[in-house]
């Protein structure tokens, strides 16, 4: 399901004047993959991935996602003026690289981009109840996250999740994860 | 008679007496494999029930009295039981001895405590005695757990303290002297007494009504989220009335030895003048500790998040009717009830909320196949083509469905692996027991999920077939024009401040488990491990690329 917020991003563009792309020097009203294009190009995951963009912060933290199924490869980027996270220490502390709450594990580097880069993994509920009833037993997903720097203040986190506790018994969603991120290069840099 | 015969024939006749003796059918079944719910007293402790103990809650008993009780079948026998017919301990007995040793513990933790506050190391126990083992315990030892092992919340700016909040900015404190009016606990007094004058709160035939709803009141106000909207409220001159009353579906359920509800603890009736306010009743059965937070981030929800939101969206000039519709007014009552819940030093286990704060936008999106309701719940942007956009989410239901399908084979699709590796690998079917419960809950989630999404399909259905009918034209064109009013724009600021607010007060501190995990047990990962291992080294699996 395509989710295009192209209005809310307007709004806070209207808000965070000329710092809405740093690449620009205009005020310019983007979509969120055209703000996150300014920043990174990929390769779609191939095989009917679905995609989604939105963005959080009143528009300052794009992100574009790839959903197929259970499995969902995503490109967020934050730093801009009002983004929930200043640069990649906050991201790491915050919420969204928490199992809530906890931190993240380290699981090793990976080369991205030309860069060498830590990997991380954590949980995330799923299969939530109703908001105001006390649920079931927590489920929690899987995602493993990197973080891209770039030029500038903002910087890019690239992640896989699988919407189950339980691993995918024929990695089909993380072979498309490593093919993905071998596609991923920095706009403006060679790599 | 020689000695050695007679010992003879006494064994013997102690052999033929212990043949007629009747056998303990209790200690023939086999060990608890699942949590037992609701324990009666009398009945025999099931040591084996996964979060019936601690690991080292085990050790401390099977060591107590130079080894007098051990382990059977998953139950624990008394080697000096009075009567050899009751030499299985029952849930009474253990919850004694647990409760002996929980304050044996407590004690220790107070002389390690120093102004208070405990050192980091002990920090888990004392979390782990105050909500496993509270009951268990003296109210003044509950008290010192709880304090010790609060987290001060940080003060928020545009919060501030409580004296910041209520000194009158215009009249600055007299030089050398403190201010007369800035007495903060008049202040409180008087803001409790003015909250209550403009609420009417129905008198209830329980007797325990009353102090329940008075504590969650002063409970609301020790909050800064609830002080600031408590004086935001009554000088609004806003209104409403608050009852006690039944919940459809609502039932209470034992955790770890305490009472909770297990249902929805409220609504609100935002089209009643005044709105009226409705907690569950069954929140009266429930465990005091755990009712003072609950209700009182719940009356919050209810009270500041929907009552007031109602009257000052109205006097905005935006219809109740457009608040049904955006997404936001559920958001922010949500957020005001974890804010107090934060604040009152609650546990933060609700999901909801860390999903949130992780990412706002896909908690809403995901929202939309969670209940009727938010189904047709909307963004700014979403209520000025709010018809396109619930046709747009019939195929979300529809793929939804599907996804939760694939979900819980793709879980089950594990029950093969954990059989392999118990019959062919020899290995200990209990070490898999927490797997195995999260694939039979994934069972029942897909069940239940696929009757939700028919209910959410159909309530869809039903609002976009109303839409579509040229009398609502104009009640959709009020929708679009309330996405651009002040008091829409204004609400979201609120949304984002109060979401900063709870990050700050959440930062450095994780989600407190109703149910901690049962050590001992493998988790998912390890299980994936086994397989990786296993696929590696042997050829008991077709190899995959």
């Amino acid at each position: 399901m395509k989710l295009v917020l192209s209005a809310v991003l307007a709004l806070s563009a209207a808000a965070s004047a000329a710092t809405s792309l740093e690449a620009s020097k205009t005020v310019t009203i983007t979509t969120p993959s055209q703000a996150v294009a300014a920043l990174i190009s990929f390769q779609p995951p191939k095989g009917g991935w679905k995609v989604e963009e939105y963005a959080n912060g009143g528009g300052a933290d794009p992100v574009v996602a790839f959903v197929d199924g259970l499995d969902r490869i995503a490109v967020r980027v934050f730093g801009a003026p009002g983004s929930g996270y200043k640069n990649p220490a906050s991201f790491l502390a915050g919420p969204a690289a928490s199992t809530m709450g906890r931190k993240p594990e380290a699981i090793g580097n990976i080369t991205v981009a030309g860069r060498r880069l830590a990997l991380y993994k954590h949980g995330f509920p799923i299969n939530l109840g109703d908001p105001h009833a006390l649920s079931g037993p927590t489920m929690l997903g899987q995602e493993i996250f990197l973080i891209l720097p770039t030029s500038g203040r903002r910087f890019i986190v690239l992640s896989y999740a699988r919407e189950s506790p339980a691993p995918d018994l024929e990695r089909r969603g993380q072979k498309a994860w490593r093919a993905f991120l071998k596609t991923v290069k920095l706009a403006g840099r060679k790599t | 008679m020689s000695r050695r015969l007679a010992s003879l024939v006494l064994g013997s006749f102690l052999l033929i007496l212990g043949t007629f003796a009747p056998a303990c059918p209790t200690c023939a079944l086999p060990p608890a494999s699942a949590p037992v719910s609701d324990p009666a007293p009398q009945d025999a402790f099931e040591a084996a029930a996964p979060g019936a103990l601690l690991p080292e809650e085990l050790d401390w008993l099977l060591a107590l009295e130079g080894r007098r009780y051990e382990l059977i079948n998953g139950r624990l026998s008394d080697r000096k039981a009075a009567d050899a017919a009751k030499h299985l301990l029952t849930n009474f007995a253990v919850w004694e001895l647990l409760g002996r040793r929980a304050s044996e513990r407590t004690a220790v933790l107070r002389t390690a405590a120093k102004d208070g506050r405990l050192p980091e190391e002990f920090h888990d126990e004392a979390i782990t005695l105050f909500w496993m083992r509270g009951t268990l315990i003296s109210p003044e030892d509950r008290a010192f757990l709880r304090e010790a092992t609060r987290l001060k919340p940080k003060l928020q700016p545009g919060v501030g303290s409580f004296e910041d909040g209520l000194r009158n900015p215009v009249t600055p404190p007299p030089a050398g002297g403190s201010n007369p009016t800035a007495d903060p606990t008049a202040q409180a007094t008087e803001l409790l007494r003015s909250l209550r004058h403009s609420l009417s709160i129905k008198p209830d035939a329980d007797p325990r009504a009353a102090a329940a709803m008075n504590e969650a009141l002063e409970s609301l106000l020790k909050t800064p989220t609830g002080r600031e909207l408590a004086l935001e409220f009554t000088a609004s001159d806003a209104r409403a009335t608050i009852e006690f009353d039944n919940v459809d579906n609502s039932t209470t359920v034992i955790k770890n030895g305490r009472r909770i509800l297990y249902a929805s603890g409220g609504y609100t009736i935002m089209g009643a003048n005044p709105p009226r306010v409705v907690l569950n009743r069954h929140y009266l059965e429930t465990d005091p500790d755990y009712r003072r937070v609950d209700m009182t981030a719940t009356l919050g929800h209810e009270l500041f998040g929907h009552a007031f939101e109602a009257q000052r969206s109205e006097k905005a000039g935006v219809p109740p009717d457009v608040i049904g519709y955006y997404r936001g007014d559920e958001a922010g009552a949500g957020l005001i009830g974890w804010l107090v819940e934060t604040e009152l030093g609650g546990p933060l286990d609700s999901e909801h909320m860390w999903s949130y704060l992780a990412d706002p936008e896909r908690y809403h999106n995901n929202l939309v196949t969670n209940l009727p309701y938010y189904a047709t719940t909307l963004s700014l942007a979403e209520m000025r083509a709010p018809l396109a956009t619930l046709e747009g989410r019939v195929d979300a239901i529809e793929i939804d469905r599907k996804k939760i399908r694939d979900y819980a084979v793709a879980v089950v699709a594990w029950r093969s692996a954990i059989e392999h590796f118990v019959t062919v690998h020899g290995m200990d079917r209990g070490q898999f027991s927490s797997l195995s419960e999260d694939i039979d809950a994934t069972i029942i989630w897909n069940d239940a999920h696929q009757k939700n999404l028919d209910d959410i399909s159909a309530s869809l259905l039903a609002t976009i077939t109303h839409w579509k009918k040229p009398e609502t034209a104009a009640a959709l064109a009020t929708l679009a024009e309330a996405s651009d009013s002040t008091y829409m724009r204004q609400s979201e600021q609120r949304l984002a401040a109060r979401t900063d607010r709870l990050r700050g007060l959440v930062a450095g501190r994780a989600w407190e488990p109703s149910i901690p995990p049962v050590p001992g047990k493998l988790t998912w990962d390890d299980l994936d491990r086994l397989m990786e291992q296993d696929r590696t080294e042997t050829d008991h699996w077709e190899k995959t690329e």
